[in-house]
């Protein structure tokens, strides 16, 4: 016979053991509403969002380039001899030059012999059959002109929030430089040179001067004449080919677009935030320069460069070449907006890095099928050489010809292959496990299955409905917009459309 | 849970991981009811199971909450079923693997 406090100690136990038993499946559950539920704030959390979150303590560079150190960046393979750039390489100077001549009378044809300006004319004499496309940029313009103000009740605020950035884009700081470089650059000075310790404790600082005017990646390296433009100086009418010799080195660096427009182009989007802020930090970093006692010499967004940014970028260490022939980093693919400056500052320099994007970009082609003008080559193998350099054919007058029907008041700009690149992807605990993971493995199984899950698990627009709605599309966005540019929330408009992109699923 | 909350989040993760012991406790308690003979390695295989079952379901909702519904859905119901049917695999090799199993 059990007496009673045995009795009594058997039903405790019973007691405790349900209770556990209960409890772990409670616990249980509760851990899968948690995982789920911290998952999705997690994927909202606005501090993923580089650039825009913790940029001024320099945390937005989070991936440790170290490891990845080269000596010569694998996605600049020089078949030749490198030559430098031409003034008519430059798309904006080939435009412009076209829209001056328009404007003075001429009248384009389908024969580019007759294009008034010969540094235009040489560059389509090498590239005969991208002057259709230039050609047919002017019809989609006029086709933008006739068509955009209709579609003024949908993107309202997108707009606005564009336009905003580019009054602040178009400011005079800091200033165009208006004199010979030899004078211009030294006019940010305002004291005696002041001698740092070694170039290492320089770059430091500057490196930490960069985040904290705002940029999110900063990189330093020589400034390699391959990358200066021949026949461009600012404030030259006439230039020939020399470097000024004070243009030692040059910091490059960048800052995202703002992610939630940027992943709605085109309609929804256009570069000027990150281009407003990309050229203040050069403003800022050339008077800081000059308060230390050294010349400078901004390059900044939209228009203002004498040389070409991302194979300095590289160069730098800040990322790779892509297939859209953009830089890729390792924290926000090719979202991102680059300025420098030059100087005669001694700085240490950075060594390039090589994260095995050649192979991903091999693999991927997700941005030549997004490509809504067809502009970026779907080969298997870098298939074009540029000035010397292998790399993805790439037609720019293409990508220009569909600048000019996007659904924006200026009509210039696209950034979907910026958007639906697989490294354009938040800094939140997915992407960035994954961005560590892919360039340590060796084997290539790691990238596989990411693009198997990329390719199928993802949703992309065709490359036709990112077209306007005046040529064939449906204003297709690989985002959504956020509630915050959609006119129909704050705007007394009525709603006569539906968005086509990816959306939170619910 | 609470992103930007000076207070919330981190008494959030502190609570979840207090809960696990109660989840492994309890467990602990199944395996003991069903005479399982839970060791080293069966429990790591479990353990292993559990933390990608929750990192799948968490991973799947940071996709929805960055607006890739597609993708969330899609992570949630292949690698969810895989696991799923990973998890059934592994309790059948637990019973299996019983020390008085017939």
């Amino acid at each position: 016979m059990k007496d009673d406090a045995q009795i009594g100690d058997e039903a405790t136990n019973s007691s405790r053991r349900n209770f556990l038993k209960l409890g772990g499946i409670a616990a249980a559950t509760a851990t899968v509403g948690a995982g789920a539920g911290a998952g999705f704030v997690l994927g909202r959390d606005p501090d993923a969002n580089i650039g825009w979150g913790r940029t001024e303590a320099g945390k937005d560079m989070y991936f440790n380039r170290e490891a990845f150190e080269v000596d010569f960046p694998p996605t600049m393979e020089v078949v030749g001899q490198i030559e430098r750039p031409e003034w008519g390489d430059y798309l904006f100077n080939r435009a412009f030059s076209l829209v001056k001549s328009i404007k003075g009378g001429w009248v384009p044809s389908e024969d580019w012999t007759q294009i008034p300006d010969l540094r235009v004319r040489e560059y389509y004499a090498k590239y005969p059959k991208r002057w259709e496309e230039m050609l047919l940029s002017f019809s989609e313009k006029v086709k933008h002109d006739n068509n955009i103000e209709k579609h003024r009740d949908r993107f309202a605020l997108a707009w606005a929030y564009s336009g905003a950035y580019s009054k602040g884009l178009h400011a005079d700081f800091p200033p165009e430089p208006t004199e010979h470089p030899d004078v211009a650059d030294f006019k940010w000075v305002q004291r005696e040179p002041k001698e740092f310790k070694s170039p290492k404790h320089a770059s430091k600082l500057i490196k930490q001067m960069a985040f904290k005017f705002g940029m999110s990646m900063v990189g330093i390296t020589k400034l390699d004449s391959n990358f200066v433009f021949k026949n461009m100086m600012r404030g030259m009418p006439e230039w020939g080919d020399e470097i000024p010799k004070h243009w030692k080195n040059i910091i490059v660096f960048g800052v995202p677009m703002n992610w939630d427009p940027m992943y709605a182009a085109v309609g929804y989007s256009t570069s000027y935030d990150a281009y407003y802020r990309a050229k203040m930090a050069s403003g800022l970093m050339a008077a800081y320069l000059g308060e230390l006692g050294y010349a400078a010499r901004p390059q900044f967004p939209g228009n203002s460069y004498e040389v070409i940014m991302p194979p300095l970028a590289m160069l730098a260490g800040l990322g790779e070449s892509t297939r859209n022939g953009i830089l890729m980093t390792p924290e926000v693919g090719p979202n991102i907006r680059l300025a420098a400056v030059i100087t005669n500052l001694d700085l240490e320099h950075d060594k390039p890095i090589d994260l095995n994007m050649k192979h991903f970009c091999e693999s991927c082609k997700i941005c030549a099928d997004a490509c809504p003008s067809g502009s970026i080559s779907k080969a298997d193998k870098p298939d074009d050489v540029v000035r010397g350099v292998r790399k993805y054919a790439f037609n720019q007058d293409g990508c220009w010809r569909f600048w000019n029907q996007g659904p924006t008041p200026s009509g210039l700009g696209c950034r979907v292959c910026i958007a639906v690149c697989p490294y354009t992807r938040k800094n939140n605990w997915i992407h960035a496990l994954v961005k560590q993971a892919e360039p340590r493995d060796p084997t290539g199984v790691t990238r596989n299955a990411l693009l198997a899950m990329q390719h199928n698990f993802f949703y992309y627009p065709d490359a036709e409905s990112f077209h306007p709605e005046w040529s064939g599309g449906n204003f297709a966005s690989y985002h959504q917009p956020p509630e915050w540019m959609r006119s129909e929330e704050y705007l007394k408009v009525e709603k006569t459309w539906e968005y086509d992109g990816n959306w939170e699923g619910f | 849970m609470f992103p930007q909350s000076t207070l919330l989040d981190p008494l959030f993760w502190m609570v979840l991981g207090a809960i696990q012991v109660l989840v492994f406790t309890g467990a602990n308690q199944w395996a003991k009811e069903s005479q399982l003979g839970m060791n080293w390695w069966k429990w790591s295989v479990v353990g292993f199971w559990w933390l990608s079952f929750i990192l799948t379901i968490a991973g799947a909702f940071t996709l929805l909450g960055e607006n890739e519904g597609n993708a969330g859905w899609y992570v949630l119901g292949f690698v969810g079923t895989l696991l799923v049917i990973g998890g059934a695999a592994i309790l059948k090799v637990l019973v299996l693997l019983k020390p008085n199993h017939p």
